[in-house]
């Protein structure tokens, strides 16, 4: 690894707005997941200048990083990442675990959180595989926002769920920007991209145009 | 992040698995068994070894030949001609420290009484022997000075030959035949011992006493007796004594051995802890092989769950936070495992010790062996899987299938 420099993104030159709804789409292999990751900071690009609320990411530490995932920002994915062997209350509270919260703030956030994500009580202690898709992303939601995070990153959230759940997931995205988050939504689907306010497309790499939404 | 939360988690996890973390502990398991058997078996024997040489009497001092010879193409062998009843009357004469004396011979014979016959060690002594060896008489007496000065056919026996000899009858005053060599001769059964058991390597109750006078006249027609036993009033000061008058005497220091039940105590003791040190260090390779074993499962472990590392990282898990599960997991396994172990080595000590007769010891040595050592081996082998879960790169692991 690290041997081969490969340029999955290059010459991409983005502003986003604190409260913004931004959809990033493109065909795959575009390099619109690898944008998401570095935007995320699950990983640092090689070259380039990246500020994330005027903090230059490429010279933060691994454990800046770490804590800036920790509470700033909320991830949800295609294929949910939930902890398998946790219940849904268990996999909400994870972030809030290594925010260093106790057992009791941990609790009443998770549940506060599920509760938001409208999740009923009786799934709480659930494991994933007792869930359907809906309620995974539901609680995959939940988990993002405990610890209160300024941005969403959601990487193709309705890829694996049918379109009404599909809708319910986007309509509380939708719900969490009226409240001032930041989201930024990945996908190949131009019906869901219709959700967001600014739509970027990626192509090889590059940001290939931009268009605003009616939203 | 909280250590008692990752503890949690880690049991969990093991739980999970069951039967994959017990196989992965029994190593640990079987090696901390072994230590803390060995240690606590090795102290509880020689303990009683201890006691039991104690109760001859620890002011007991043997003068024994020496080995002659052992050059020149020629085997070492005792040294014979040496001792006679004389010489042990002037050691006892004159030195102040020793209290009691006694000559002894030792040899075998086939003892017949009826149709029962027993083949006994024949000890040829005199009275004051049962004082120095602290034997307790059953039934009539031991022997004493008239027997020894008028050659008598008299025998003491072992608990042991009374019984196979005689059974329920009384043996006192009965006439049995000593078979030694071609010669037969009859003796009279004057008295009994007291069951004493077994004593390192000899069992006095398969002994039988004869007057050494009568062994040396009518048996064998030696002049010399094999040893010499003492009892001292202050051990180390008859040994001088003693070692002078038979330099003196006899000049060669290679003919003569003077040793006390101390040094024997002594050497035991050194012989029986450089035992167990290494019997226990073998016992030490098994633990090292359970971390092996440890480690392995943990490396498995990482690669298993690559992707939960990925998802703990993006929800905001530092490396330490990681390294701290990994590594603790690998403890909880290998502190289980050392706590499985303690248990059953310490039952495995207690009947052993049932069985052999002593009381059994666990010390706080062994428990701190035992627990130490397991919890040592858990981190030593769990720290680099641990540090390779750490140091995964997020979205690599996220992608992980």
């Amino acid at each position: 690894m690290g041997e081969v420099e490969v340029s999955a993104i290059r010459g991409i030159s983005l502003e986003i707005e604190k409260g913004e709804f931004i959809a990033i789409i493109g065909p795959s292999g575009s390099g619109k997941s690898t944008l998401m990751h570095i935007l995320g900071c699950l990983d640092k690009p090689t070259k380039g200048i990246f500020y994330l609320d005027e903090e230059d990411i490429l010279k933060t530490s691994e454990n800046r990083l770490a804590a800036i995932r920790n509470n700033k920002i909320g991830f949800v994915f295609q294929q949910f990442n939930l902890l398998a062997r946790r219940s849904a209350l268990e996999n909400v509270e994870t972030p809030c675990l290594y925010a260093g919260k106790s057992r009791r703030e941990r609790i009443r956030r998770a549940r506060e959180s599920l509760a938001k994500v409208g999740l009923e009580e009786k799934r709480f202690s659930h494991h994933p595989n007792q869930l359907s898709g809906g309620q995974r992303q539901r609680v995959a939601i939940a988990r993002a926002l405990i610890n209160d995070p300024d941005i969403i990153f959601a990487d193709e959230p309705t890829g694996a769920l049918d379109t009404r759940s599909g809708d319910e997931i986007l309509e509380i995205f939708q719900q969490l920007n009226k409240e001032g988050r930041t989201l930024i939504l990945v996908t190949h689907e131009r019906y869901v991209a219709q959700y967001a306010q600014r739509i970027i497309h990626v192509k090889d790499g590059k940001i290939d145009s931009e268009e605003l939404t009616t939203q | 992040m909280i250590a008692s939360e990752l503890a949690k988690v880690a049991l969990q996890n093991l739980m999970i698995n069951k039967l994959r973390s017990f196989l992965s502990m029994l190593g640990i398991i079987i090696g901390v068994t072994a230590v803390i058997a060995i240690i606590s078996i090795g102290q509880g024997a020689t303990e009683m070894i201890q006691e039991t040489i104690s109760s001859l009497g620890s002011e007991l001092i043997t003068i024994s030949p020496g080995y002659r010879g052992g050059w020149g193409g020629r085997a070492a062998r005792t040294a014979g001609g040496i001792f006679t009843l004389e010489l042990g009357e002037e050691l006892k004469k004159k030195s102040p420290n020793v209290a009691q004396l006694v000559p002894s011979i030792q040899s075998g014979g086939l003892l017949k009484y009826g149709e029962n016959n027993y083949q006994a060690s024949i000890v040829a002594t005199a009275s004051g022997y049962e004082n120095i060896f602290n034997h307790t008489i059953a039934e009539g007496r031991f022997l004493i000075a008239e027997d020894v000065d008028n050659y008598r056919k008299v025998v003491v026996l072992g608990s042991n030959v009374a019984r196979e000899l005689f059974g329920n009858q009384n043996p006192l005053g009965k006439k049995i035949i000593i078979q030694m060599g071609q010669g037969r001769f009859i003796f009279e059964v004057v008295g009994v011992l007291e069951s004493k058991g077994q004593v390192m390597f000899f069992n006095f109750d398969n002994q039988v006493y004869i007057p050494v006078t009568t062994m040396m006249k009518r048996m064998t027609g030696s002049k010399y007796v094999n040893s010499y036993s003492a009892q001292a009033t202050d051990s180390e000061e008859a040994i001088k004594q003693v070692e002078f008058l038979l330099a003196k005497k006899l000049e060669d220091p290679d003919l003569y051995n003077v040793t006390s039940q101390e040094e024997i105590l002594e050497t035991i003791q050194q012989v029986s802890s450089t035992m167990i040190l290494m019997l226990a260090g073998i016992a030490g390779i098994s633990l090292l092989v359970g971390g092996i074993g440890i480690m392995n499962i943990m490396l498995v472990s990482v690669t298993e769950r690559t992707r939960e590392i990925g998802i703990r990282k993006a929800l905001g898990a530092k490396k330490k936070d990681i390294l701290i599960q990994f590594l603790i997991e690998a403890l909880v396994m290998s502190m289980v495992g050392g706590a499985v172990g303690l248990v059953l080595g310490w039952a495995v000590s207690v009947l052993v010790s049932r069985y052999g007769g002593w009381a059994p010891t666990l010390s706080v040595f062994s428990v701190v062996v035992g627990i130490g050592f397991s919890s040592a081996v858990g981190l030593v082998f769990g720290i680099y899987p641990a540090m390779k879960a750490a140091k995964l790169n997020p979205v690599e692991a996220l992608r992980y299938e």
